[in-house]
């Protein structure tokens, strides 16, 4: 943002969660949506989030949920205002209303006369046992016809069945011309278990050790999306763990300006910086450093369940308060290093 | 499978201090203008961070523990001199990543503060324990962005395949700190 105020100056996204509710009910969701969850933000309190993310010169707008088609007269509003305020949007779907090729050039030719930039699928074998592979496949084929790209993202497991090489091996995605193939772009992410201290099987060298902790980035989401939740709160980051871990929720979709005064508290929180800057694998090694007890090594394959239990396991907690300041030069001197003085280093320009 | 983690939330963990966002984007803005604000930053980031966001005056011993290390490597004429002659010498040829990684170890020891060098080294390796903030300097240091200057890019980029694209400020930390992850591996395996 220009002439921003708040740390760390970057291009935010917004995120409404229209609905949690959803056609489908993984195990281990991780935002904790099913058929039977009715929580939904009012249109009129979105259309506000819309207002105010442009104001504040957010950098895009994703719909997601829940299943967010399934409030499709408002996601249809939605995406219209956005455009109109000249906010790009993504749709997150499991793609559960492509039940052809026809019925997914429809759905998809509304949203794109509505103003929708992108459109990304999730699917795997939880989502597949509720919408069929083949729904996402007719979804992305007809993404790909109208030119754009379809990423799909595929949930990670040992031994999965739906993979991404199943989803470019799938009989409508070969018989499309090699330019549309190129823009199906499947990408597998680990799933997760919602319980920190249960551990999922991962293919080798996927969970966080000593050996691979130097590949943990920090997480990009914290601090840089900010989510309309379903059910009025305000999430932080974009996570998995974010309607679990209550101190990810900074504020309420109420009263006038809550966009910024979510961000403004957020960015007062140091552990929300630190996670951002060094991520979750590194702050529960380093608190293992601090207690021999706090076993982290090849349980998290996905950060966002280490993120859970940083947050949740009481003996990380205890550290963290106690001794977690002490990070604060390294942190904040990597955020300028990150930000700053690299960047000017490589492009050979003065620091700004 | 199931482990013993204790779960417990019933206080919000969070390490509030009211401005902090503010703070430091006066700090960033700060560092923009003034070279010796900056130089004072790179060398020793905890006294400007006590001074200017915690309101801390750290004594000057625990400041130069503080990166001593890694700004030794960043400030080292020869190590950049070294890795410019590397990388010329290496023009048109392969060098696999495994002996990169062992010349830029090799580099560090030779131009970047041995002392230090070893010490983190040795460290790392047989799990013993430096007194107070020396190691957490040392370690945090080595762990961190700060090896991540120019030289880096230009010598582990290559790595990637890339040599056109540049590297976004997170990649080169990410490699800085494969290259220290494995200069450990190195010296505790007796390589160098």
């Amino acid at each position: 943002m220009e002439n921003d105020p708040t740390f760390p100056s970057v291009e935010r996204t917004l995120s409404v969660m229209l609905t949690f509710a959803c056609s489908a009910e993984c195990r281990d969701c991780g935002t904790i949506s099913s058929p039977r969850n009715r929580h939904n933000l009012a249109i009129a309190d979105v259309l506000r989030g819309l207002d105010e993310a442009a104001r504040l010169q957010f950098h895009n707008v994703v719909f997601t949920g829940g299943e967010a088609t399934l409030r499709w007269g408002e996601l249809l509003i939605a995406i219209r205002h956005a455009t109109a305020l000249g906010l790009p949007t993504r749709l997150v779907t499991n793609a559960h209303w492509a039940k052809s090729l026809d019925d997914a050039d429809a759905r998809l030719g509304v949203l794109l006369e509505a103003g929708l930039k992108e459109i990304n699928f999730s699917t795997g074998d939880e989502h597949v046992r509720f919408v069929p592979l083949d729904h996402v496949i007719n979804a992305a084929v007809a993404t790909v016809r109208q030119g754009l790209t379809a990423y799909i993202m595929v949930e990670l497991r040992s031994e999965p069945l739906v993979t991404r090489k199943s989803i470019l091996s799938h009989r409508l995605v070969e018989q499309l011309p090699l330019s549309l193939q190129a823009l199906i772009k499947p990408s597998e992410s680990p799933w997760m278990p919602l319980d920190p201290g249960r551990v999922a099987s991962y293919p080798e060298g996927i969970a966080a050790t000593k050996e691979n902790l130097s590949n943990c980035l920090g997480c990009d989401s914290v601090l840089q999306t900010y989510v309309m939740q379903a059910d009025g709160r305000i999430g932080a980051c974009c996570g998995l763990g974010m309607r679990m871990i209550k101190e990810l929720n900074v504020g309420r979709v109420e009263g006038s300006n809550f966009l910024e005064g979510a961000i403004r508290d957020a960015g007062d929180d140091f552990l929300k910086i630190w996670l951002r800057y060094k991520g979750p694998e590194k702050i529960l090694a380093w608190a293992a450093k601090h207690d021999p007890e706090i076993k982290w090594e090849g349980m998290y394959g996905h950060r966002c369940q280490a993120c859970i239990r940083l947050y949740r396991d009481a003996r990380v907690r205890r550290v963290i308060a106690r001794s977690g300041l002490e990070m604060m030069p390294e942190v904040i001197q990597s955020a300028w290093l990150q930000e700053q003085y690299i960047p000017s280093k490589l492009s050979g320009k003065a620091v700004p | 499978m199931s482990t013993g983690v204790h779960l417990s939330d019933h206080k919000r963990l969070v390490l509030h201090t009211t401005g902090l966002g503010r703070r430091i984007k006066e700090l960033f803005d700060a560092l923009s203008r003034n070279d010796e604000l900056q130089n004072t930053f790179i060398e020793s980031p905890i006294e400007v961070i006590g001074s200017e966001i915690l309101g801390i005056n750290y004594t000057k011993e625990q400041a130069s523990a503080v990166n001593r290390f890694i700004f030794s490597v960043l400030a080292n004429k020869d190590l950049q001199k070294w890795a410019t002659d590397y990388d010329k010498a290496n023009v048109g040829k392969t060098v696999i990543p495994e002996q990169r990684f062992k010349d830029l170890a090799q580099a560090f020891i030779k131009f970047g503060d041995p002392t230090l060098m070893e010490a983190l080294l040795q460290s790392a390796a047989s799990g013993a324990d430096i007194p107070g903030l020396v190691k957490a300097a040392l370690i945090v240091k080595a762990e961190s962005v700060a090896i991540g200057n120019w030289f880096i890019y230009k010598v582990s980029g290559r790595l990637l395949g890339d040599e056109d694209v540049v590297l976004p400020a997170v990649q080169v930390q990410r490699i800085a700190e494969q290259l220290v992850a494995r200069a450990q591996q190195l010296r505790s395996g007796g390589e160098i």
